[in-house]
């Protein structure tokens, strides 16, 4: 086929669309070497057939979790194409040398992390680039999680849904994580509380409508036993006012 | 005892962001140096996409594992090569398993184009029965009410490309339409997609 610039740059929809035949998409790859307006447009269009696949999502077979990341563990990565490749992010990697038991929590964060870049991927204007914070965030989590002292306790949540919570006494700090929890009337909020001896709030959890939330508190924990979570007066209580609806032992 | 509290929900994030610096871009920027907890959240946030994206070209589910699993080892081997300039790390995903997908059907029906034929009843049973897991989020509805945007032609020019892996001069076939009248309909499809969704700038 006898193609002018013009019919070139007309199949840059089946291009993006991966509908040319492996001789017409090497000679579009070739024109598109020679054509920034094309890569610019060709970005935007591959951005908008990307959609088309988000529009039929299906959950993947939970098996398929477990394999696609015991390949990776045995696979190779390559080098980044060039030396000026930009950082990315300047973090350092967290070592391996975390305890197994706090691995295994640090796996439920990762969980819990995914849900949470999935929801914010899902509406743009929830999308948001304070990665940084984020960073600081999960690292501050995921050292919690490594602290030698760290306990965890998980349950389901009275009235649906599932929440864990971590804590370590030594460094003062406990996460709760929480998936799938009831949309509270704007009259209502969710609190949580660190029970020992006396019963002191752990700050008002403020949880999206979709139900799920990480939440990092401070607090005295030596003493404590139990860290639970209730349905409070909007603004939160001095004490509980409600049946908890999880709680989670420690030790 | 203290009572300082400091929440920190990971979901706070401002509105408005670009399309390279987001949370997937920086858990494929870890991931590209070897974090395998960051790669574990990357697909845990994007395996419903690349599954359902998969599934729709592929259409037997057992195949369509095995394409997903190898967009994702592809994912990890070449996670230092993405590049933000030149899109966002979902859209950089989805590209790879939908050129995959498409890959492994016309492999597949140029080696037995006959078993293929025989064995896809039961296929389409089970697929069907898969795809009855459809994710209803604002994002699909969003994509099919813009889907409906578009001309009948362009409309089944995009789709039957995108979601059945057929090439342009198939498509022309398929529809009775000339080949150039087809390459047209599915760059002004996209075009308009694109500025229904508001993808870009």
């Amino acid at each position: 086929m006898t193609t002018t610039m013009d019919d070139r740059h007309t199949l840059i929809g089946a291009y993006a669309l991966h509908a040319l035949d492996d001789v017409e998409r090497r000679a579009f790859e070739l024109h598109l070497e020679t054509c920034d307006d094309c890569r610019a447009e060709l970005a935007e269009l591959s951005a908008t057939a990307a959609y088309l696949g988000v529009a039929a999502a299906v959950p993947a077979p939970p098996s398929l979790r477990d394999n696609v990341l015991n390949e990776i563990g045995r696979t190779r990565q390559v080098p980044p194409q060039r030396s000026n490749v930009r950082p990315l992010g300047g973090v350092t990697r967290r070592t391996a040398t975390m305890l197994s038991a706090a691995a295994a929590v640090l796996a439920a964060i990762a969980i819990s992390l995914g849900v949470v870049a999935y929801q914010a991927d899902q509406r743009a204007d929830r999308l948001a680039a304070e990665t940084a914070q984020l960073r600081d965030q999960s690292e501050q989590v995921g050292s919690l999680l490594a602290a030698p002292d760290a306990e965890n306790a998980g349950a389901a949540v009275t009235g649906g849904g599932q929440a864990a919570v971590v804590a370590s006494a030594d460094r003062g700090e406990v996460v709760l994580l929480a998936e799938g929890l009831p949309e509270l009337p704007a009259d209502q909020t969710y609190q949580l509380w660190l029970i020992g001896d006396e019963i002191v709030s752990g700050g008002v959890v403020d949880v999206p409508a979709d139900g799920d939330v990480t939440y990092l508190t401070a607090g005295e924990l030596a003493g404590v036993t139990r860290i639970a979570l209730s349905v409070e007066p909007e603004g939160g209580s001095e004490q509980p006012t409600t049946t908890p609806i999880f709680a989670g032992e420690l030790g | 005892m203290r009572r300082s509290s400091r929440p920190v929900g990971l979901h706070k994030r401002s509105a408005g962001a670009g399309a390279g610096g987001g949370l997937l871009e920086e858990l494929l920027g870890r991931a590209a140096r070897g974090d395998q907890l960051a790669f574990s959240a990357l697909y845990d946030a994007t395996a419903s996409h690349v599954f359902g994206t998969v599934l729709r070209v592929v259409r037997d589910p057992a195949q369509s594992e095995e394409v997903t699993q190898e967009v994702y080892v592809d994912v990890w081997r070449q996670a230092a090569r993405f590049d933000a300039e030149l899109g966002s790390a979902r859209t950089w995903i989805l590209t790879m398993a939908h050129r995959r997908a498409v890959d492994r059907v016309r492999r597949v029906e140029a080696a037995a184009e006959r078993e293929q034929k025989a064995a896809s009843r039961t296929v389409t049973r089970e697929y069907d029965e898969v795809v009855e897991t459809v994710e209803r989020s604002l994002e699909a509805e969003r994509v099919r009410r813009c889907l409906d945007t578009l001309t009948d032609i362009q409309r089944e020019s995009v789709t039957l490309a995108y979601y059945n892996g057929h090439t342009y001069p198939e498509v022309a076939r398929l529809l009775d339409s000339p080949l150039g009248t087809i390459k047209t309909r599915m760059r002004d499809g996209l075009v308009r997609l694109r500025d229904c969704l508001g993808v870009g700038r």
